[in-house]
């Protein structure tokens, strides 16, 4: 790998031992992937750390001592708690208390403590044609295909690329992996965002780690190009698709494939969409302990949606509901009056956590003697929640769309 | 091409490693699928219950949530790492990220079909800086 005299000056550790520690996991890295030169990023998206995971946040904290800052813009993926309203949802107050200490220590280094798996709908919008580094893998496949930003499918490494601003130009930081592999005919009309979520997690099971392009998509709308991308790297691997006249870097199919000729396409009909959220329908009984909404975490006017739908009504009281969301869209909710007819109803805005990822979570119960699971049959409007839940959580799954959802919380009872 | 015929696979992370084979016809995630203590804990698996410590992983490529890369190093605090990882389809660098912070050597793309050759259970060897895995013994 060729180094520039600035990338060897870091890696040699004449600007200290953190960024010579990031620039040697970097260069592993790039070596691995023949890669032939860094690049400086503008931004990273990394994971938190969690207290679940033993030692990471001690990992962060020894490293703050040595007076690790990140020298880019950088946020921060969710926890297993909401900090903001944790007794809403019973959390654990000693893992409340890990993450209170996680985010003095972010706040030591720099990291804006977000807590999100959207950080692009909370002004972190790289512009197209920038490097930067994200782990989540429905930020990743965002800031690729809608915003045209380029990152890979990053995990922990995210640290170290914001610690030292760079990361080896591999993966789908090279123009040529990021053309079409795969042409996929959506052939229906998609009224919700499950519905693209559907789409995108029949595709993901075809085309593995390959990059779909859409055609008969029409003017979808944030939440949606969310709930499919999030899909897409569910059940599959991929890190980016285009849609042609609608994601940036394409404006035909025939310049998403490079000019060489279309694969054989993918038809998805209503059929495929059906079928799709039939398989992840794991339930045996419509009655539902828990609804939740908001994976990816919700948008303001998602929030909003969900408030006119409930407003005056009540929570059944055998089921929870819950409405995941993040700090800034919170904000906004509780000054436009969205949280308080939520609250009235009997349901929670939830902040900065996740359910798959939280102290709801089989092995996190089972740390504190607790047997799972914690809900027994979950509904939610998101195929990817559905399918980590199912595994982490233990929950018995129904998809549907969002008023369906909220008709299933108020009536404790899903109307399949 | 059978046992002690090196298989030359394109070396990724160098580092040498013996263990038995565990083969895996499809792609598994490290987040989920593979729980703390290394077991495959996907209901319906033909391995589930199955734990990766100490193998010789053979599978075509990583998928899923990108905490796998952390799971992986978490196993290695644990002592319940793989001994090697061998991808036969396709590279993600979260996975890769989590063999280096794990210390697993890895290979990948190997010039001959390895599902043919090498089945779970089998002793084998593997060099991550030539790139060549070896079956010792059945």
């Amino acid at each position: 790998m060729k180094l520039t005299d600035h990338e060897r000056r870091l890696l040699n550790g004449e600007e200290g031992e953190i960024k010579a520690l990031a620039m040697s996991y970097l260069v592993k890295l790039g070596n691995a992937f023949d890669g032939e030169e860094m690049v400086d990023i503008l931004y990273a998206h990394m994971s938190s750390g969690s207290a679940l995971r033993e030692g990471e946040i001690d990992y962060l904290e020894e490293l703050a001592g040595k007076g690790a800052k990140v020298v880019v813009p950088t946020t921060s993926e969710v926890i297993p708690v909401d900090l903001l309203n944790p007794e809403a949802i019973y959390a654990p107050p000693d893992l409340v208390a890990e993450h209170l200490r996680l985010l003095s220590i972010q706040k030591q280094m720099g990291i804006v403590s977000t807590y999100t798996c959207v950080p692009f709908t909370q002004g972190f919008v790289p512009p197209a044609g920038s490097y930067i580094a994200s782990m989540e893998t429905a930020a990743i496949i965002y800031f690729n295909s809608v915003l045209g930003a380029k990152t890979n499918r990053c995990g922990y490494f995210v640290l170290y690329a914001a610690l030292a601003g760079k990361y080896p130009k591999i993966g789908y930081l090279l123009d040529e992996n990021r053309k079409g592999t795969h042409l996929v005919s959506v052939e229906a009309e998609l009224s919700s965002p499950t519905e693209y979520g559907a789409v995108g997690f029949y595709v993901g099971s075809i085309v593995g780690s390959g990059v779909p392009v859409f055609k008969g998509i029409k003017q979808p709308r944030q939440e949606d190009l969310m709930q499919l991308g999030a899909a897409l790297a569910t059940s599959g691997t991929v890190a980016m698709y285009h849609i042609p006249g609608i994601t940036p870097e394409t404006p035909t199919i025939e310049a998403a494939f490079n000019n060489h000729s279309a694969p054989e396409t993918i038809p998805v009909t209503k059929k495929e969409i059906h079928k799709t959220l039939e398989q992840l329908c794991t339930a045996k009984s419509p009655f539902v302990d828990f609804v939740f909404l908001g994976c990816p975490q919700y948008t303001v006017d998602q929030v909003r949606r969900v408030a006119a739908l409930i407003e005056g009504r009540k929570v059944h009281e055998n089921t929870a509901l819950w409405i995941g969301t993040n700090r800034m869209a919170f904000a906004m909710a509780e000054r436009m009056g969205y949280h308080d007819i939520i609250k009235k109803a009997g349901g929670v805005l939830v902040c900065d956590t996740c359910p798959m990822l939280s102290f709801l979570r089989l092995d996190a119960l089972a740390k504190r003697g607790m047997s799972g699971p914690y809900f027994h049959t979950m509904l939610t409007d998101s195929p990817k929640q559905a399918k980590y839940a199912h595994m982490t959580m233990g929950c018995e799954i129904i998809v549907d769309r969002v008023d369906r959802c909220v008709e299933a919380a108020i009536s404790g009872q899903w109307e399949g | 091409m059978s046992r002690g015929t090196p298989i030359q696979c394109k070396g990724i992370l160098p580092g040498k490693a013996k263990g038995r084979a565990l083969v895996l016809r499809n792609p598994i995630s490290f987040q989920g699928e593979i729980d703390e203590e290394g077991n495959i804990v996907v209901r319906g698996h033909a391995y589930v219950g199955e734990s990766v410590a100490g193998r010789v992983l053979i599978y075509p490529e990583a998928k899923g949530s990108s905490g796998g890369c952390m799971m992986l190093r978490l196993l290695a605090k644990r002592g319940k790492k793989p001994a090697a990882i061998v991808n036969t389809r396709n590279l993600d660098p979260n996975l890769v990220e989590g063999a280096i912070l794990a210390d697993v050597p890895m290979l990948c793309f190997p010039q001959s079909d390895l599902y043919e050759i090498i089945s779970t259970g089998d002793l084998v060897e593997v060099d991550g800086e030539t790139g060549l895995i070896t079956k010792l013994s059945d």
